[in-house]
């Protein structure tokens, strides 16, 4: 392996010639420490002046208030810009993107545009469900902080019953104050999910004044079920409350004690399947469980819960009604 | 505004006096390091090896504080989180600094023509072999561990970790540990090859004293690079280790646990202990064989001298 040495001899190097065979070049140390220097000073200076890529910060967040099609999923999306200059959002981008428990609602729509709520927290909110006709670009100052929030209801669920996450993903496109556009993706997923209504039968005499009537037996129902009201009311919205206000006060006394004082009915669907008698799909919230089925009946002129599905209800607390005197 | 400036300059300054403090003194005794080398010192190579060892020595000081320095404010440039341990980076810095101070030192025959040497010069006779074979096992470890840790880990375990060497869920530490199998082949492998490009380094001397002391250099860079190669990869294999002890169970978890201390140890302890350990450059030249270009107008080629 021939190796040249290129050093002949012409006239002496700019270097420290030490010894007669080598050759250093002379204050390596401060040309190194002056590199250091610089680069570790350079990169600050940068920063001051405003990262490269911009530093924000972030956190999508999905809930589902109650798990039920009429509640629909919230996501809030908040940014926050770290750096020490401003950024400018050009571009935002809210879609869901999936559903975890039944990916085929959503095949034909995999990325649908949704509406956008952003707060910039100056008082200046905007919704729009049209990207061209969003307020961007918004500039964030240092330290500054943006909210966007959206809402996704559920348009067509598969199954009744079925709980379906939902997915949603929000992209940015952030401007640096260096003029490079980089973006930014967040997700989430709701939790818990959203669940569909159940299924309810046909629907073969509906009053004259259906939507009134419908009205009727979600006022029976959400009347019937909230705690906070009197007693006397309560009792009135079901149509034999007879052994009902005993079986509730010991499903207070009981286990779910604590429950009972929180749970409320909400209604999801009514079907009037037979002449003064409907079938009701309803949610019991904060209590745990699915969507269920129950029965209202026309008394006098006014819609009623039926005791059976009072008493149903609170079996589910562990108490039983009182039979019904023969 | 003038505030920023302000804490600029005062910086500058004590970058300035970090500076003096880490360059003075001179470096390391040209003596102790002859001694410990075996070669013998007169009053030409004398001065040399000090000027030697005193500019590596700033060199990988200031290449270590720097790799520390740097890596954060790369990050604060540009928003890119590099996502390694500071220690990483300074040993990093500590090689470039290294090799940079042996790239600088160059050899002049002081002939009046060109000279080359035909003596074929191999890594292996400037290392001890256990190093150099260290540095060839510990990649492939790395890349074990890195598959153990694929396999073995599961990810979706939710539970925190923290540990000294690791901290993170169990998806963190298996991303970390597959990073390492890849980090400690690529770590080895510029190491390597460093070491390859300062043994090949031309070596035109013809005084043979001069040869020993300049094999001696050689021989010390390359130890140096060696064990701050195998520093990098002892590190990163004790991440692994630390992955597998806190994201695994039974009986895996018990027998890495005590691994992550000891790589850690035995990584720093191996970096400074190989650069100091003497080694007598293996010579298969049985004498010194020199090739010259006469330079002169209208060169011509010259003979293979012996």
């Amino acid at each position: 392996m021939p190796d040249l040495d290129d050093t002949t001899d012409s006239a002496p190097p700019a270097a420290e010639v030490i010894g007669d065979s080598w050759r250093l070049p002379p204050r390596l140390g401060l040309a190194a420490w002056v590199i250091v220097v610089a680069l570790v000073a350079g990169g600050w200076l940068v920063h001051w002046w405003g990262p490269i890529n911009p530093g924000i910060s972030g956190y999508l967040h999905t809930s589902t208030v109650e798990p039920t099609p009429t509640a629909p999923t919230t996501a809030m999306l908040r940014v926050a810009n770290d750096s020490q200059s401003e950024l400018t959002i050009e571009r935002l981008t809210v879609a869901e993107s999936s559903s975890a428990a039944s990916p085929q609602v959503f095949e034909a729509s995999p990325a649908r545009a949704l509406p956008v709520m952003l707060d910039s927290g100056g008082g200046e909110s905007w919704t729009t469900t049209d990207p061209a006709a969003t307020p961007l670009p918004v500039t964030l100052g240092p330290g500054e902080a943006v909210v966007v929030t959206t809402e996704l209801a559920i348009d067509n669920c598969p199954t009744p019953g079925q709980s379906i996450s939902t997915a949603m993903t929000a992209t940015l496109e952030i401007r640096s104050s260096w003029g490079r556009t980089t973006s930014h993706d967040f997700t989430g997923t709701s939790s818990p999910g959203i669940r569909c209504p159940p299924s309810l039968p046909v629907e073969l005499s509906p009053p004259a004044d259906r939507a009134a009537a419908a009205e009727e037996v979600s006022a029976a129902f959400g009347i019937a079920y909230d705690a906070n009201l009197p007693a006397d009311l309560r009792l009135s919205r079901i149509d034999d409350p007879t052994g009902v206000a005993d079986a509730s006060a010991a499903a207070k006394s009981g286990a779910y004690g604590g429950l009972t004082g929180t749970v409320r009915a909400e209604v999801l669907g009514v079907s009037f399947d037979r002449p003064g008698h409907a079938t009701v799909g309803y949610l019991l919230t904060a209590a745990g469980v699915g969507p269920r089925t129950g029965e209202a009946v026309l008394v006098d002129g006014a819609w009623k819960v039926t005791r059976s599905t009072v008493c149903a209800d609170l079996a589910l607390a562990g108490v039983e009604c009182a039979p019904l005197p023969r | 505004m003038i505030a920023a400036f302000a804490l600029l300059a005062l910086a500058l300054l004590l970058s300035w006096l970090l500076f003096m403090a880490v360059t003075r003194g001179g470096g390391e005794d040209a003596r102790a390091w002859a001694t410990a080398e075996g070669v013998d010192l007169d009053d030409t190579t004398r001065p040399v090896v000090a000027a030697y060892l005193r500019t590596s020595r700033n060199l990988r000081q200031i290449g270590a504080i720097g790799g520390y320095l740097i890596a954060p404010a790369f990050t604060a440039a540009t928003g890119i989180d590099l996502e390694l341990p500071g220690l990483l980076w300074l040993l990093t810095g500590y090689v470039l600094g290294c090799l940079w101070a042996e790239l600088a030192l160059t050899r002049r025959s002081g002939a009046k023509h060109r000279t080359a040497s035909l003596t074929t010069r191999r890594l292996a006779d400037y290392l001890p072999p256990t190093l150099l074979r260290s540095e060839q096992i510990a990649p492939l470890i790395a890349v074990a561990l890195g598959l153990i840790s694929a396999w073995l880990i599961d990810p979706s375990t939710s539970e925190p970790h923290p540990t000294l060497a690791v901290a993170g869920s169990a998806e963190v530490l298996q991303r970390g540990a597959i990073l390492a199998a890849v980090l400690a082949p690529l770590a080895m492998a510029g190491v390597l090859a460093a070491q390859r490009t300062v043994v090949r380094r031309p070596q035109p001397l013809q005084v043979p004293a001069h040869l020993a002391v300049d094999d001696a250099m050689r021989s010390t860079s390359v130890r140096r690079l060696g064990a701050t190669g195998l520093a990098i990869a002892g590190l990163l294999l004790s991440v692994q280790c630390g992955a597998l002890a806190f994201a695994t169970s039974e009986p895996i978890a018990a027998l890495a646990a005590p691994l992550t201390l000891l790589l850690f140890l035995v990584a720093l302890l191996q970096w400074r202990w190989w650069p100091s350990w003497g080694w007598r450059v293996r010579h298969r030249r049985p004498a010194v064989r020199t090739a010259s270009l006469v330079v002169a107008d209208g060169a011509t080629r010259g003979d293979d001298h012996a």
